[in-house]
């Protein structure tokens, strides 16, 4: 059968003016076919229109909003604990990540301590002679410790071969920031009296 | 005329701060969220859910609405979209379940008072139910609201071919459904 389910709707629902509904009954009329299958489609529909007359109870269309309410009320605290929770793990993240850097700063330096402990004294003596050899090692040193040496190494320049050398040589020794500089003004005994106070003072 | 005034009126004040502006409107419409939620859903329990995430929708959106359809399609479009969502999200759980899937029916409280209603509407809401979404679509919008298929293409965004042969198919199933349960 044709789908004729749009004549039939328009029909039902009073959208047809009198021409076209004359002419839809006039076709009713003639098949009994037709006929049939309008009369399936208008009991269904008739079917369809009692249900729609059905009323929810007035506890619960007075409860909607209510619920509405409450629900919306309980998303805004979520909102507000989600952001917490956010802030607090972000927190505990940057606290975890600075104190594992600072154990990795101190294992790094801890570890080039040892390193240097082992060393013989013939291997010290070397280091301390030749600038490529303390070059080679100040480059496996972090920078505080770097740092640490130098500052002692200078500290240790001023206060031992200071009165060993003349005001101008003093001068120009003093006034240079790359301690590897100055090791041509010092003797050997020099470099062995600075080295034992760098380790004594533990940083090597 | 005086609806459209009586509409602009409400989410004007809503969005001027007033909160019981956005409850009246609620109140206006509610029903006709229910009704379609409920047809589509097929009980009572998912339908008051989804007139919940309607609820919530509107309640968000309403400042961005442009009044370039009247406020009760907008809403309509809303629910129907919604509703079609939360019917995905419920058969894909009832996929997956490995627990029995409840009964809803059965544990729903009884909003209806009529009881001639509620035996009318448990057979046309179980003869909706075994219908593949699409045909449930517009079956529902073409017989209980009566719209176009041209209204219906635009709420959709379906071909109004496309919503012809699903009412058809639609329209069958639903008569041969009834008439076994008789």
């Amino acid at each position: 059968m044709k789908n004729n389910e749009e004549k039939y709707f328009h029909y039902l629902k009073g959208k047809m003016n009198s021409q076209e509904k004359m002419i839809f009954e006039d076709e009713l009329n003639k098949s009994e076919e037709l006929k049939i299958d309008f009369e399936k489609y208008k009991n269904l529909i008739h079917f369809i229109d009692e249900t729609k007359n059905a009323e929810i109870s007035k506890d619960y269309s007075e409860s909607i909003v209510p619920n509405f309410r409450a629900r919306l009320d309980g998303m805004d605290r979520n909102e507000s604990y989600t952001k917490l929770k956010y802030v607090f793990v972000s927190l505990l993240i940057i606290i975890a990540g600075y104190f594992v850097a600072l154990q990795n700063n101190g294992e790094k330096a801890q570890g080039t301590e040892q390193v240097l402990t082992t060393l013989s004294d013939e291997e010290l003596n070397l280091i301390a002679n030749d600038f490529y050899a303390s070059d080679d090692l100040t480059k496996s040193l972090d920078d505080i410790s770097s740092q640490k040496i130098d500052s002692i190494y200078a500290e240790n320049l001023k206060s031992s071969v200071a009165e060993s050398l003349d005001d101008i040589n003093s001068n120009v020794i003093l006034s240079k920031n790359n301690v590897a500089d100055v090791d041509q003004y010092l003797s050997d005994s020099d470099i062995e009296l600075i080295y034992s106070q760098l380790i004594e003072k533990k940083i090597l | 005329m005086h609806e459209l005034n009586n509409d602009f009126e409400l989410i004007r004040s809503f969005v001027d701060g007033n909160v019981s502006a956005f409850n009246r409107l609620v109140i206006k419409y509610q029903e006709k969220i229910y009704w379609h939620a409920r047809r589509m859903s097929g009980n009572h329990l998912d339908a008051d859910e989804i007139v919940q995430e309607v609820l919530l929708v509107l309640y968000k959106k309403l400042k961005t609405f442009e009044f370039k359809s009247s406020l009760y399609t907008w809403i309509y479009t809303i629910t129907n979209t919604r509703s079609i969502n939360y019917l995905k999200k419920r058969n894909l759980k009832n996929f997956f379940s490995l627990d029995e899937i409840t009964n809803k029916k059965s544990d729903e409280r009884d909003i209806i008072d009529d009881l001639e209603s509620k035996q009318k509407l448990e057979k046309i809401e179980n003869a909706l139910q075994k219908l593949p979404i699409k045909q449930r679509e517009v079956f529902v919008m073409r017989n209980y609201e009566e719209l176009s298929y041209e209204e219906i293409s635009q709420i959709t965004g379906k071909t109004v071919g496309g919503l012809k042969a699903n009412h058809f198919h639609a329209l069958n199933k639903i008569k041969e459904l009834l008439k076994n349960e008789k």
